[in-house]
């Protein structure tokens, strides 16, 4: 049987595709607010990314102190799911493509 | 207010006062809930249902409409637990209230009572400097409208605070985490 040939074109849009899936090249990044108490905001690391209290404590504090903080680089989709998942919970919160 | 641990459940206690305070705040998160991120207030809707990380990420219009359904649809979700509280609130006869929710739930609750804290710094325009102020200068005359609403999200971010150390106590407690200032070490 003859093998399926397939554009080179086409082969290599879906290289890029998948090994943008798989590539950590998103940043979730938390921002601070003023309403948002320090304690919650914790409870929400700890909730949502499964942090330990020390590194939500840490992340809390970046927030805090210097207005935002990267809690986290994934994959796009797994990048979203954080993004929406904290943003359910009130926090101000985007993701960025790593640059 | 007391609060305690009965089996699996939270059980807040209350005065009469702070029933009504709770029962009228979960009536208004209620009815804010079931509005479409479009029928609700602007303000409120521009921090419920942001879409700034949307752009920021370069989604599409009908990816971003299909994230604000979802973030619609937890809302939804949590409303459910809100009916089951308001019905309790009303069944319980005057000048008593007991609150009791199932632990599994009292993350949920605590969520809904920070949703109420945005809405009213978002409607009352309430930033920074007003929260780093707290109280009101003028002790003579009422508290404006704005000045209400702080009072409301200081009581409720108090609320958390107490349901959080029943049942997230690591997360309550991270502040012993820091280091004590230099006269106490």
């Amino acid at each position: 049987m003859a093998a399926i040939e397939t554009l080179p074109e086409i082969q290599e849009v879906a290289k890029e595709k998948i090994e943008e899936a798989f590539e950590k090249g998103w940043n979730v990044i938390v921002w601070n607010d003023p309403i948002n108490l320090m304690t919650y905001v914790v409870f929400v690391f700890m909730k949502v990314l499964a942090f330990t209290k020390e590194k939500a404590t840490k992340h809390m504090l970046e927030v805090h102190q210097k207005g935002k903080s990267i809690v986290a680089t994934e994959t796009r989709e797994k990048a979203e799911l954080y993004y929406q998942q904290i943003q359910a919970h009130g926090l101000m919160v985007t993701i960025e493509q790593v640059q | 207010m007391r609060a305690g641990r009965r089996n699996d459940e939270l059980v807040l206690e209350f005065g009469a006062l702070e029933k009504e305070i709770l029962l009228q705040t979960v009536e208004i998160i209620l009815e804010n809930y079931k509005l479409k991120p479009a029928d609700l207030d602007p303000r409120t809707a521009a921090v419920w249902y942001s879409t700034r990380g949307c752009k920021r990420a370069g989604m599409s219009e009908e990816e971003t409409r299909e994230w604000v359904d979802t973030l619609y649809g937890f809302k939804g979700a949590n409303a459910l637990l809100l009916e089951r509280c308001c019905k309790q609130i009303k069944e319980i006869e005057p000048g008593k209230f007991e609150l009791a929710v199932n632990l599994a739930d009292a993350a949920s609750l605590v969520t809904v009572i920070n949703d109420h804290r945005l809405h009213l710094a978002a409607i009352h325009d309430v930033g920074q400097g007003d929260m780093d102020m707290r109280g009101w200068a003028d002790e003579e005359h009422p508290p404006s409208e704005k000045e209400s609403a702080m009072v409301q999200i200081e009581l409720l971010g108090w609320l958390i605070e107490v349901i959080l150390r029943f049942t997230a106590p690591e997360a309550a407690s991270w502040s012993e985490l820091l280091e004590p200032p230099d006269e106490l070490a």
